[in-house]
């Protein structure tokens, strides 16, 4: 008997090398497909509400403002949010290039595929309107944690985006009741971009992209806003006392 | 036994026959040492390093599939073996991801060279293999020592069949350019 042989057939007839039971190696798989699907579930509700925040914010729009936008909405990208689905992507290559149906196959192969069925996910995800109902309950002051990041992400005020319903047209353009910053006086000027033939009607939903002085906006575009628009309580609130002040003085 | 397949033998070692396992080792021991020398490129007794790849294929046992071939397997925990022993000695950084298997590849076949062109590259690596790099030299060598085929060496490696492809031609390459650099300039 050689050296190698015996000393390994000694260390395991003397009890000093045993073998893992095969449950050991079904859980390891086990709980590294969980993982695997947990991971992706993850970056699937990652990647939705990303989208979804950068809709209800309003930022997705403003590139079509011009240079100015497309700047504005570099900058107001939620990077952080983008970094974390970027390294759950890594991680996910990772994992799955542990098995043969990863590692035989390129790299960019899996990547397209974890990268589509993100895309694929996001697109049922968006479909369910699950994070609209998460807003709402964020809004309603329901959610302590996750309300935070919905409305952190999807309502907190921009300093050049404006989202509200158009309350009075007058000569220089309208007045806009912001969802977060309340009244607001639109300046309209030819300059403005706004779509071919848009006509501005009290009631209507817009974003008013322009930087604001002294509770006025100088619009450099106005596009209407066809989402949803979430207001924080203490808005919705306010604009229901205000109603109501109406109809008292109007009776 | 001695007449029955390798996977033949590891069926029995995984139902409790740990003699069996004594001809397994007696199957790979020269050929995972011989491996391990040309990988590692040392002179020194690679003994330690098999015997520890035996241990581990033992307590690992039951996680080889039987259906499918025992070679590539044993070779894989040997690959990972030697890839520690190298990062000890050399310090290399993990790469997680190598350019050559990022993107997709037309399928190479395996090589056509006749056993001339073979012995004589055989005689260039023996002389030139100490200057490869690590992702070169051992796809060289398990596909012209250990005889492994394309497809196999793949599941060594845990990379694409046609990256092996792209790996051995590129190796063989650089071999006939260092010899070439030595031999005529």
């Amino acid at each position: 008997m050689n050296n190698v042989k015996e000393t390994v057939l000694n260390k395991i007839k003397h009890g000093d090398v045993a073998m893992r039971p095969r449950w050991h190696f079904v859980l390891k798989s086990f709980l590294a497909i969980v993982g695997i699907c947990i991971l992706t579930l993850w970056l699937v509700y990652l990647v939705s509400f990303i989208v979804f925040a950068l809709a209800t914010s309003g930022i997705i729009m403003i590139p079509a403002f011009g240079f100015q936008g497309l700047v504005e909405f570099l900058f107001a990208l939620p990077w952080l949010l983008i970094l974390i689905a970027a390294v759950f992507i890594l991680l996910l290559e990772v994992l799955v290039n542990r098995y043969s149906f990863g590692y035989r196959k390129p790299l960019m192969y899996t990547l397209f595929g974890i990268v589509g069925f993100t895309i694929l996910g996001t697109f049922i995800v968006s479909q369910t309107g699950l994070h609209d109902l998460v807003m709402q309950r964020s809004v309603e002051s329901r959610l302590p944690i996750v309300g935070g990041v919905y409305k952190g992400y999807g309502i907190t005020p921009n300093e050049r985006i404006n989202i509200g319903e158009i309350e009075i047209i007058n000569e220089n353009g309208f007045l806009l009741d912001e969802r977060v910053k309340g009244e607001l006086s639109v300046i309209v000027t030819e300059s403005t971009k706004k779509p071919n033939n848009f006509v501005f009607q009290v009631g209507d939903q817009v974003i008013v992209y322009g930087p604001i002085t002294n509770n006025e906006i100088q619009a450099f575009g106005v596009k209407p806003f066809l989402r949803k628009m979430f207001r924080p309580i203490e808005r919705i609130e306010k604009k229901i006392f205000k109603e109501e002040d109406e109809l008292e003085s109007k009776l | 036994m001695q007449q029955e397949s390798d996977e033949t033998i590891a069926i029995h070692v995984q139902a409790g026959d740990s003699d069996a396992f004594g001809f397994l080792i007696e199957r790979y021991e020269d050929k995972l040492k011989r491996y391990g020398r040309k990988f590692l490129n040392t002179k020194e007794d690679v003994e330690d390093i098999v015997q520890e790849v035996f241990i581990k294929a033992y307590t690992h046992i039951q996680s080889f599939d039987a259906t499918q071939r025992f070679s590539p397997w044993i070779y894989r925990i040997a690959h990972n073996e030697f890839v520690n022993e190298l990062r000890k000695k050399t310090r290399q950084p993990l790469g997680f991801f190598d350019p050559d298997t990022i993107l997709p590849f037309v399928v190479s076949s395996e090589t056509t060279d006749g056993p001339t062109e073979q012995a004589e590259l055989k005689k260039i690596m023996e002389e030139f293999l100490i200057e490869l790099d690590g992702k070169y030299r051992e796809p060289l060598v398990l596909f012209f020592y250990e005889e492994l085929s394309y497809q196999d060496i793949a599941e060594v490696l845990h990379i694409p069949v046609t990256t092996v492809g792209v790996r051995i031609n590129r190796g063989k390459e650089k071999l006939k350019h260092l010899y070439t650099k030595k031999h005529y300039e």
